[in-house]
Parts: structure tokens; C-alpha cells; sequence
């Protein structure tokens, strides 16, 4: 990530800095959905996945089992 | 009593007509449980046309307001040192999130919201549910996104507070 001197690490403003917070969490679940889109068009098992995010199996299945494999054309 | 029942039952019908729009719009920008802010724009739907004035006498509509949610999402992130190229780049393409079949499920601001609309009757509104009651109770939350989201559209809180008070007072 590119380092500017808004950084919400580095602001002072508390109301800011969760704002950001809540839009990372929100951007990271979008990531993490697209990087588990991906995973299973290359064929990893829930297994891997899950060892990749650090949770266990159960965990990742039941949160991100909706996750279809992307398919390129 | 029929007359308190009967607008129970209302009422119920307009919080699951607001829960499931709120969730429906929530969950077409990728969120799996709705906000506060969902809860607006759930509130801009119901046919009783009260929220749109609201927005109305701001010189707002609801199409405003969610692409200013979409900013202060950006915003955020791009103070956190997130360019705009990563920001784009995580909105491409994501994988659509599956139809709830679970117990309805709020983010805790939402859940604030219908706490809050619970709370009406005990602070003697009276009337119907309609949707500046939703407005009002969105409006007494002095952060999170609807408040920020207000706040870039030009709209400082005593001003979106009037407009409610002046819709509320048209209504009772």
C-alpha cells in the first residue's frame, strides 16, 4: 500500500481513523472473496484455502462457501 | 385497542418491508448484513414517501446519497494509504454473496436502527411507521457512514435534523 501523509495509522482524528478501519475490513472481505474465486478455479481444496486464511476448514467453508470458481473464457 | 393492534401489525409489515430492502441493498455492495445506512436507503422505498421529501427538502436523492456512501468508502481507504488503483481493483469482479437463508442478520448499526424504531412507542410517537422515523433515528448517530456521507454531500447534522423535525411534525 502506498504511504501518504494521511495515513490513518498516523492521523489524529480517532472518527478518521475508524472510518478507515471499517472500509479496510469491508475491502478485505472483498479481496478475500475474489482470492477464494480464484483459488478454486485453480482447483485448491477447502483444506488449503483455509490453511492459506488461517482459520480451519469448518470455518472457511461455512463463511465462504458461496464462493464460486472464476471461470476465464 | 383494534386500532393499536392493527397498526402493530402495520408496522411489522414496514419493518420486514425495510429489513428486506435494506438487506437486499446491502448486499448488492457486497455487504452480507445491513447498516444504518442500508436502513436509509430501505427507508427512501416505502411508499409512504416520507424520507424522499426529507432528502427532497436537502436537495438530495437517494442516488446521491449511495454514491456518496460509495465515496466515503474511498475516502476512508485512501486516508488508510490504499490508492485509487486498489480500490478499483477490489470492486472489480466480486463474487456475489448468497441469498440469505439464515435468521435475518443486521450489522450492529442496523440492529441500532431497529431498536431504535422499536423504541418510538415509548417516546410517544404515534401514527403509522413511515420512513422519517427511520431518518430520525439514523440521525442521532453521530458517526459511521450515513453521517459522513452527509456530511461530504454538504449536509451538516442540524440541517438534516431539521428537515426531519419538519417532515415529523407534517406527519403527526
Amino acid at each position: 500500500m502506498n504511504q501518504t501523509p494521511h495515513d490513518a495509522s498516523e492521523t489524529d482524528d480517532p472518527d478518521q481513523a475508524f472510518a478507515s478501519v471499517v472500509a479496510l475490513r469491508l475491502m478485505a472481505d472483498r479481496l478475500e472473496r475474489k482470492a477464494v474465486a480464484e483459488a478454486l478455479a485453480r482447483g485448491w481444496s477447502w483444506a488449503r484455502i483455509a490453511q492459506a486464511l488461517g482459520v480451519s476448514k469448518q470455518a472457511a467453508h461455512k463463511r465462504l462457501s458461496s464462493v464460486a470458481p472464476i471461470i476465464k473464457t | 385497542m383494534l386500532k393499536k393492534l392493527t397498526q402493530t401489525f402495520r408496522d411489522m409489515g414496514t419493518i420486514k418491508t425495510l429489513c428486506e430492502a435494506a438487506e437486499r441493498i446491502a448486499n448488492a455492495e457486497h455487504q452480507a448484513a445491513p447498516g444504518a445506512e442500508h436502513f436509509v436507503l430501505a427507508a427512501l422505498e416505502l411508499p409512504d414517501g416520507s424520507a424522499a421529501r426529507v432528502f427532497s427538502k436537502l436537495g438530495i436523492d437517494g442516488g446521491t446519497f449511495r454514491e456518496a456512501l460509495r465515496e466515503v468508502h474511498r475516502v476512508s481507504l485512501r486516508a488508510a494509504g490504499v490508492s485509487p488503483e486498489q480500490i478499483a481493483g477490489s470492486e472489480r469482479d466480486v463474487p456475489p454473496l448468497p441469498r440469505p437463508v439464515e435468521l435475518y442478520n443486521a450489522a450492529p448499526s442496523g440492529e441500532a436502527v431497529l431498536k431504535g424504531l422499536a423504541a418510538l412507542r415509548k417516546r410517544g410517537v404515534t401514527g403509522p411507521l413511515v420512513g422519517v422515523h427511520v431518518l430520525e433515528v439514523v440521525s442521532a448517530m453521530q458517526h459511521g457512514p450515513s453521517a459522513r456521507a452527509f456530511a461530504l454531500l454538504g449536509r451538516d447534522a442540524p440541517t438534516v435534523l431539521a428537515a426531519i423535525e419538519s417532515e415529523m411534525a407534517m406527519a403527526a
